[in-house]
């Protein structure tokens, strides 16, 4: 459904900008020969493929016992997170804080605060290298209804408290960007393809409040149909996909605040605000491509576009 | 008076009303309206818009915007439709992202937008950058130093490039991906000191590259496949009349796809019913021209047997659900045709394909060695071959698995010398993109031997 509504869309831009054409040849007077000479423009929309993404590419930056989210203003109250993006992340962290501070990531733009609870692997500290954010629109949410995150935001994804395997379209771990997906770090993904984590945050806001009580009930999960009742607002559907060091054998995984299977992420916005809506506006409005894993960060073969792959769809 | 002289009378006229500037380039001339004629707008120190940002934001569709020289240190997105953005002089109107911003010029689903003779440099992701576009062009572009690609066409069709340049980027010089059919002409281009030449993963179609130089890369020319991005497998290239020799740069920036096709001229890394013709090919450390498989780990999706027609018919079919751990796409039914390929170490013409059952065929070459043995008479054009593929054939495993420098930085590659002007940048009208020109394929010749 949001795919047609895209392509429908698409087609009438594409006769909108045949018909100016038209009007400008006509009246200039002036001879655009190779253009004038060659088949009119291709009505034809769906020749270009449609999916909207942007990203940004944050290597690790540090780590400490503290999360501005959960235990705001409290400093080494929390278990040991992982930060990455922001260089400055720590309890008192704030969204002003944040974007006077330098980020990690390859987006200027893009000082946001990102982190996960450290990783053991085999009994041992298993630090990351950096995280890929993955920008989109979630399914069945209409791309041109998508705006750009409030300022300062707040929003977590999976569970803290998990004893049993998450929702995979909410938290996976794979070898690289394998398509299959499993609850617990994979044993055996080779050097060229070692672990990530992949977190899926909600893309729904209800419009009032950067944060809540439980750090999750200003946010919602789009579904098929879209944004639900009292969270109408799309966002960016941010996916993070956080990259460790670790192939081979894995006989035993758990993380700083627990079982594996609480494995969760949380994702504090401080964007400048021009270059959010110039991405979100530009990218995801528009349905393009904007960014893919190109030179700087780059460890696999070819470049990234997460739209190719399977991923779980009606997130729920 | 030609029609681009008095088109030009009325741009001034449009400028004077608008700024009340007298500018240099136009007699004055009574003008009731110019309605119809595409506006223009002028970038620069003194001129109607500081940046080339504003003058885009104001720009309405079909306007011309003109650039004074100037370093303009800006990250320009387009989002509307069949502008023409002009430098008025290619070497001295610079986008410079000072090793911070990503690109250069980013035109976002804005079709038939022109860039002409101006520079992107030091960019992180890429110099000029068409995405999810029908109808774009590029000419007379200089693009260097910048961290992904220096001209780039990603999901866009109907494409025309020419007479520019890219080097220093560690990814490709010139690539356009992800479409099928592309309608996309690239001509007369110069690319070097980047990681590929050329590269476009999963392209095809109408999609021709002619009379062009690659020389000094990692890699020369480099289609290939893979399920990381969208349209597999890459198909239908004509590769006609290129000038492609000592691309041993290996020393140079380069992702891994790069360091995997080092030392190689035109390389298809899984790419079908190619044509690749009349191109000469000097000097490579390994083969000059090879036709082989690409192997990818975490592959999304197995090769289709038979791909969809277009690029977005492929987006919609289904994937496999059970992928293996490394999917080979297949390099086929290519045909390697009156090439001129001398001085490569291991081979001047190369297949992986270990019984002919890819159908590539090859006839009509100058060369010295083949691997396997007698490519000609194992897989000719037009009849079948005879003879024993396992003679001589082509050690992939060994190519793939050899030791190569790491990546070079892209910031302190050479710059380039200044390149050629377009002729009448200031008068000419605006020139928004469509389909490409309808170009004479069997016109090309071979080029004629590199400098020394």
């Amino acid at each position: 459904m949001n795919r047609t509504r895209s392509l429908i869309a698409g087609a009438a831009v594409v006769a909108l900008a045949a018909a100016a054409a038209f009007v400008t040849l006509g009246g200039s007077g002036t001879a655009i020969t190779e253009e004038a000479a060659a088949e009119p423009a291709n009505p034809n929309a769906s020749l270009v493929a449609t999916s909207g993404q942007f990203m940004a590419s944050c290597p690790y930056t540090h780590s400490l016992p503290d999360d501005p989210i959960v235990h705001r203003n409290m400093a080494a109250m929390s278990h040991v997170h992982d930060f990455f993006g922001n260089a400055s992340t720590n309890a008192r962290s704030t969204y002003s804080s944040l974007l006077a501070a330098k980020s990690s990531c390859d987006d200027v733009g893009d000082r946001s605060a990102y982190w996960t609870p450290a990783l053991f692997v085999n009994g041992a500290r298993a630090l990351p290298e950096r995280v890929d954010a993955y920008y989109r629109v979630g399914s069945g949410v209409d791309p041109k209804a998508v705006v750009p995150f409030p300022r300062g935001l707040k929003a977590l994804a999976g569970e803290q408290g998990s004893t049993r395997a998450q929702s995979p379209s909410v938290v996976a771990w794979t070898c690289g960007l394998s398509p299959k997906l499993h609850s617990v770090p994979p044993s055996g993904c080779g050097t060229d393809n070692p672990v990530n984590l992949r977190l899926t945050f909600p893309d729904c806001w209800n419009g009032r409040s950067l944060d809540s009580s439980d750090h999750r009930s200003h946010l919602a999960y789009s579904t098929t149909a879209g944004c639900p009742s009292g969270h109408r607002v799309p966002i960016p559907q941010l996916t993070l996909v956080v990259h460790y060091p670790v192939s081979g054998a894995v006989t035993s995984s758990y993380l700083a605040s627990g079982p594996i299977t609480g494995a969760h992420g949380d994702f504090f916005v401080a964007w400048r605000q021009q270059r959010i809506e110039a991405q979100v506006h530009g990218c995801l409005n528009r349905s393009v491509t904007c960014g893919i894993l190109g030179g700087t960060f780059h460890t696999g073969p070819g470049s990234r576009d997460l739209n190719s792959y399977n991923h779980p769809e009606s997130v729920r | 008076m030609t029609r681009k002289l008095h088109t030009t009378g009325v741009i001034a006229v449009a400028l004077l009303t608008l700024t009340g500037v007298v500018t240099a380039c136009g007699k004055s001339e009574k003008s009731t309206s110019s309605t119809g004629a595409a506006s223009t707008l002028t970038v620069g120190s003194g001129k109607q818009y500081r940046t080339i940002t504003a003058a885009v934001k104001a720009a309405k569709p079909g306007a011309l915007i003109l650039v004074s020289p100037g370093v303009y240190k800006e990250a320009v997105d387009v989002t509307t439709d069949r502008l023409t953005i002009r430098g008025l002089d290619r070497n001295t109107v610079i986008l410079d992202g000072q090793f911070k911003a990503s690109n250069g010029i980013r035109v976002l689903g804005a079709n038939g937008v022109t860039v002409q003779n101006m520079t992107a440099r030091n960019y992180k992701g890429n110099g000029f950058f068409w995405t999810g576009v029908d109808g774009y062009k590029g000419q007379y572009l200089t693009a260097y130093n910048n961290g992904d690609y220096g001209i780039y066409a990603f999901k866009s069709v109907n494409g025309l490039w020419e007479d520019s340049y890219a080097s220093g980027s560690p990814d490709a010089g010139f690539y356009i991906g992800g479409c099928q059919p592309c309608n996309a002409l690239i001509r007369n281009v110069v690319s070097e000191y980047n990681g590929l030449g050329y590269s476009g993963t999963n392209s095809g179609g109408n999609l021709i590259l002619a009379n062009s130089t690659f020389r000094h890369n990692r890699a020369g020319i480099v289609p290939n496949s893979g399920s990381y991005e969208v349209c597999y497998p890459e198909r239908g290239d004509i590769i006609v009349g290129n000038q492609v020799y000592d691309n041993n740069y290996d020393t140079g920036p380069a992702i891994d796809n790069a360091q995997l096709a080092q030392n190689n001229g035109i390389l298809v890394a899984g790419g079908w019913r190619n044509q690749i013709i009349r191109n000469r090919v000097t000097n490579h450390r390994l083969t000059g021209i090879a036709l082989v498989p690409f192997p990818e780990t975490n592959a999304s999706d197995v090769e289709p047997e038979t791909p969809a027609a277009t690029c977005a018919d492929q987006e919609k079919l289904p994937k496999a659900t059970d992928v293996p751990d490394t999917v080979l796409w297949s390099s086929k039914e290519n045909t390697v045709k009156d090439n001129v390929v001398s001085g490569s170490d291991l081979a001047d013409l190369a297949t992986a394909d270990g019984d002919g059952s890819a159908k590539n065929c090859f006839a009509g070459n100058t060369f010295a060695t083949t691997a396997p043995h007698d490519l000609e008479t194992l897989a000719p054009c037009g009849s079948s071959g005879t003879g024993d593929f396992t003679a001589g054939a082509l050690d992939l495993g060994a190519l793939i698995a050899r030791e190569t420098n790491p990546s070079g930085d892209y910031k302190t590659q050479p710059k380039p010398p200044n390149q050629p002007n377009m002729a009448g940048a200031a008068t000419a009208a605006a020139s928004p993109a469509g389909p490409p020109p309808k170009f004479d394929v069997d016109a090309v010749t071979v080029p004629p031997e590199p400098p020394k």
